[in-house]
């Protein structure tokens, strides 16, 4: 290099410059370092107004120097105005606990979906297994099996969904337990089917998509008895409360017989206390049994089918059930 | 079905408060939507379950209330006197064509009849109150008799009447002008009822306009059938009728109240009226009716299944009850008006409802032990749903069915595709179309939210099946707007590389890598928002290998790694996979993991080159030296050099 001394300088000015970088903490003292070592009177701007006297050759060699120096120490400005951004706008001279985080907050599960996992989660432990069926259904699976004859008033309950080929939006989760059956001949069975189902209907309690968790036990000696206590374990386990009154009452499904609805005594937010509905349930029919070719002599089982929408609601006290489905962030939020 | 708590008393003893009796009602299986009170009365709306049709009148609710420990009045009212009945082989007025569909017609014939007399009030008053519209005299008696026992009849003018009745199926296309003002056009499944000229009636559904009772109405015949059940089961409902005989026949009535309910009818309308009156003619085919069924019942078998210890003499009690004749082995047979009872299974039913299933006591063993299998693919789901809520995102859940529009006409990976399944019946059109992605219904669900709230950034997720040729689910993350909700720090636009980080985080959950996975990342436009998504097929793949633990824990070195770092200058367009895996073609020895440090173009880089910076970790099973590693690192240099004429910066 010709100009050794002004080299020397320089290399002292990097070292200098990039020690008072590193100790700067606010903005403006780093734009005062900036300006003293970058701006119009620093020794570098200086030195490179001096590249023009030079000859070729140590012109090109003294500025590609020059310019590693200007571009190492702008860089270390760049970098501290980066770390001191992200210590916060603003540069506290104490830290502040009271101030709100920063970063990821969570998001949050939709409330159906919390739901659903604290039945499944129940009924995991009481041993039944999760199955999962298919969403479009046949007659055969939703209907015919199910002890719902092709005119049978039940069905005109339950307002379907067609496709032009037959098919057909299932219009409850029993539709699995017809498939569960068809493929395990040998009882025991213990299963449970969450899944959404779909009704021609829409109003303040009805929405055209809702799911359900259907429920199927079948064995040997298996009793009406056996299917209070174990759908008494889940609401109590479920409403966490092991003093709920639960009610069983006479109804009607073509797939179950005795077949009943299960009310649970409920107090809502103006601590007006009534009866409701949350279930429905039965034993299942002899005939369903037969029609899937399981011996209903020796075997006898019960069916259950929740509404998860309805549970929702009564658990977190909502009224509409179309909100499930408006997808407002005011609500998800909440859950 | 509606009727009123003084009507009812007319039939038993009620010594309970209205509640109370609504609460037997409800909890004997006959379920009382409401009650409210009118006047010094009752209005009691019963929700029948489609099985029990023989509730669907005032006597019947009598009859079931007798079921359950209530007293009939023994005062009953009074006796209605029996009338002539005649059956004719070749009847003048009524032909029945399809005997299967209608078993038994009867009729009677009034003649000189003043049909503009008024109602008495206490009828009028009382169809009012179970919301029956006043017409005239008979037809309104027809009514109120109908809601007494159940039996729905039909009065026809007879001058409108040319040639007989004939009870047939309709020829496809005919139609009949309603009463109710509408025109229908039938099939040929539809049963009516009709002259040598046109259709005087739907059978048991609704009668014509031409042939309905009028002020001028002179003579009257009044048909009182049993129609089949099964033929009319959704008829009314397929044409969008609704009447209350539609919905007492497609549920089934009790065939032997058609005389009967004649002759309630005369002697309600002769303490009103001066007529002539014909016999009661009864056209039926005893072989087509129905016939009570017995049934063997197995009591042990019947306590086991329901878990009590109901004695045979209770059983028989309460069977007797409901009207069934039981002998001394358990042979049971029905009554007419519970045809709903044809086996075991249904009467096992009425004995644990007139026992009370409150009365079943719960068993103490609740059920036997069993661990239940696992449901991989509900446990991949419940994970990536735990992360993502985790990473900020708020789960959707929307309808499986949609609108028309082009955000929805694509699959998941972002291709149009025009065979979605198509709901005939949809609810209305904006819901027709089975979902074939979920981005649609999330950018919806993004814009829904911007036009009721200003929030800066919208990160939503949905695992849901969509339906293509199969129904499968998937994962689909959409973002908007800024990374973070407004806050004080730094907070850049949201782009496809965070959801790439959210890749690789289920990549890292699900312990699999990006090669395992079926996905699709994407933007989609409009004049507002840019939307960039990611798309994850949700396989039963994905769930053995991850969530199975096929996996093992892998030793590691206790010696310390060293780094080595390399920036360089690259065209622009060669990916940063392509560069890595060449360097790992090379098989460097002891290179354990390549970390991307910095990346960037323009500034002081040459157009069309990018400049990339890269740490490689090296580790061995014992300490490494740096001339070795100087060595290593020469290798990758070399590599970057011969491969991509990579300029190396010092």
């Amino acid at each position: 290099m010709p100009n050794d001394t002004l080299t020397n300088d320089l290399k002292g000015i990097l070292e200098q410059a990039l020690k008072k970088i590193e100790n700067v903490n606010n903005e403006s003292d780093l734009e005062s370092c900036r300006v003293e070592y970058l701006g119009k009177k620093s020794l570098i701007s200086s030195s490179m107004k001096m590249l023009g006297e030079m000859d070729p050759e140590e012109r090109a060699d003294f500025g590609a120097f020059i310019n590693k120096i200007k571009k190492e120490i702008s860089e270390a400005i760049q970098s501290k105005k980066g770390s001191l951004k992200s210590k916060g706008e603003t540069s506290l001279h104490e830290d502040d606990l009271s101030l709100p985080g920063r970063g990821y907050l969570s998001g949050t599960l939709h409330p159906i979906t919390q739901v659903m996992h604290d039945a499944i989660e129940i009924f995991d432990s009481l041993g039944f297994e999760f199955v999962d069926g298919p969403e479009i259904e046949d007659e055969y699976h939703n209907f015919s099996a199910l002890n719902i004859p092709e005119n049978h008033p039940a069905k005109a309950m339950h307002d379907t969904f067609y496709f032009k080929n037959n098919k057909l939006l299932r219009t409850h989760t029993s539709s699995v337990q017809i498939r569960v059956m068809d493929k395990e001949k040998k009882p025991p069975i213990r299963i449970i089917a969450p899944g959404k189902v779909y009704r021609k209907d829409s109003d303040v309690t009805h929405t055209p998509m809702f799911h359900q968790i259907e429920g199927l036990y079948i064995d040997e000696t298996v009793s009406f008895a056996n299917l209070k206590s174990t759908l008494n374990i889940f609401l109590q386990n479920f409403f966490q409360d092991e003093n709920l009154e639960v009610r069983f009452r006479p109804s009607y499904f073509p797939f179950t017989e005795p077949s009943a609805e299960v009310d649970i005594k409920y107090k809502d937010r103006n601590n007006k206390i009534s009866w409701l509905e949350v279930l429905g349930c039965g034993m299942v029919h002899p005939n369903v049994l037969s029609m899937a070719k399981i011996d209903n002599k020796k075997y006898t089982g019960y069916a259950f089918g929740l509404g998860i929408e309805r549970l929702a609601m009564l658990k977190l006290g909502i009224t509409d059930i179309r909100m499930f489905y408006e997808n407002d962030l005011r609500f998800l939020k909440q859950f | 079905m509606k009727l009123t708590l003084s009507w009812l008393k007319e039939y038993i003893n009620v010594p309970y408060k209205i509640n109370v009796v609504c609460d037997h009602l409800t909890m004997g299986g006959v379920e009382v939507d409401s009650y409210e009170k009118i006047d010094n009365d009752y209005l009691i709306d019963i929700d029948l379950t489609p099985n029990r049709s023989d509730c669907l009148s005032v006597k019947g609710i009598a009859r079931e209330l007798s079921c359950l420990g209530y007293k009939y009045k023994l005062k009953n009212k009074p006796k209605i006197k029996p009338l002539k009945k005649t059956s004719l082989k070749n009847n003048p007025y009524v032909k029945i064509s399809s005997k299967k569909s209608c078993p038994k017609f009867s009729y009677i014939i009034l003649n000189n009849i003043n049909i503009n007399k008024k109602t008495p009030k206490n009828i009028l008053d009382r169809l009012d109150a179970v919301g029956i519209k006043k017409t005239n005299i008979v037809v309104d008696v027809l009514n109120y008799i109908m809601i007494e026992i159940g039996q729905p009849m039909h009065a026809y003018d007879l001058d409108k009447i040319d040639g007989k009745l004939n009870v047939r199926f309709a020829r496809s296309g005919e139609t009949i002008n309603g009463l109710d003002g509408s025109k229908y056009v039938l099939d040929k499944s539809n049963l009516v009822i009709s002259d040598n000229k046109i259709i005087h009636s739907l059978a048991g559904i609704l009668g014509s306009a031409e042939s309905s009772i009028s002020a001028k109405t002179k003579n009257i015949l009044i048909e009182s059938a049993y129609f089949d059940n099964n033929i009319l089961s959704n008829k009314a409902r397929d044409l969008k009728i609704q009447t209350e005989s539609s919905h007492r026949f497609e549920r089934g009535v009790d065939f032997t109240l058609s005389e009967i309910a004649i002759e309630n009818v005369i002697h309600v309308l002769q303490k009103n009226l001066t007529f002539d009156k014909s016999k009661i003619s009864v056209v039926a085919d005893k072989n087509l009716l129905p016939k009570s069924l017995k049934v063997k019942l197995d009591l042990n078998k019947i306590n086991e299944s329901l878990g009590t210890s109901i004695s045979n003499k209770q059983a028989q009690s309460y069977l007797k009850k409901i009207g069934c004749n039981i002998n001394k082995s358990n042979v049971v047979s029905n009554p007419s008006y519970r045809f709903d009872l044809n086996n075991s299974a249904d009467y096992t039913e009425e004995i644990a409802r007139i026992y009370g299933y409150n009365n079943i006591l719960e068993s103490k063993e609740i059920l036997p032990v069993r661990i239940p299998n696992k449901n991989y693919r509900y446990h991949t789901s419940c994970k990536i749903k735990q992360y993502l809520s985790s990473m900020g995102f708020n789960e959707c859940i929307n309808y499986s069915f949609t609108s028309d529009d082009q955000n929805e006409n694509e699959d998941w990976e972002g291709k149009k595709f025009n065979q979605r399944k198509e709901i005939s019946n949809p609810l209305n059109e904006s819901l027709a179309k089975m979902r074939s992605n979920l981005l649609g219904s999330l950018i919806k669900n993004i814009q829904y939210n911007r036009n009721i709230s200003a929030n800066n950034s919208y990160k939503f997720f949905e695992i849901s099946k969509i339906y293509t040729a199969n129904e499968h689910e998937v994962l689909t993350c959409v973002v908007c707007g800024d990374r973070y909700d407004e806050q004080w720090c730094e907070n850049k636009s949201i782009d496809i590389y965070d959801l790439l980080s959210i890749l690789d985080g289920i990549c890292v959950i699900l312990k699999t890598s990006r090669d395992n996975l079926r996905y699709h990342i994407g933007t989609k436009r409009n004049e507002k928002d840019n939307f960039h998504y990611l798309t994850i097929y949700l396989d039963h793949k994905i769930d053995k290998n991850c969530v199975l633990p096929n996996f093992k824990f892998s030793k590691y070195s206790k010696y310390p790694s060293i780094r080595r770092d390399i920036s360089f200058l690259i065209n622009n367009n060669i990916k940063y996979q392509d560069i890595i895996d060449s360097i790992k073609k090379n098989n460097v020895q002891f290179l354990e993991k390549i970390i991307l440090f910095d990346m960037y173009e323009g500034g002081n880089i040459e157009y069309g080159k990018k400049s990339v910076a890269l740490g490689f970790i090296f580790q061995a099973n014992r300490t490494l030296t740096s001339k070795e590693v100087e060595e290593y690192i020469s290798e990758v240099r070399s590599t970057l050099e011969r491969n991509y004429n990579a300029e190396i910066r010092e």
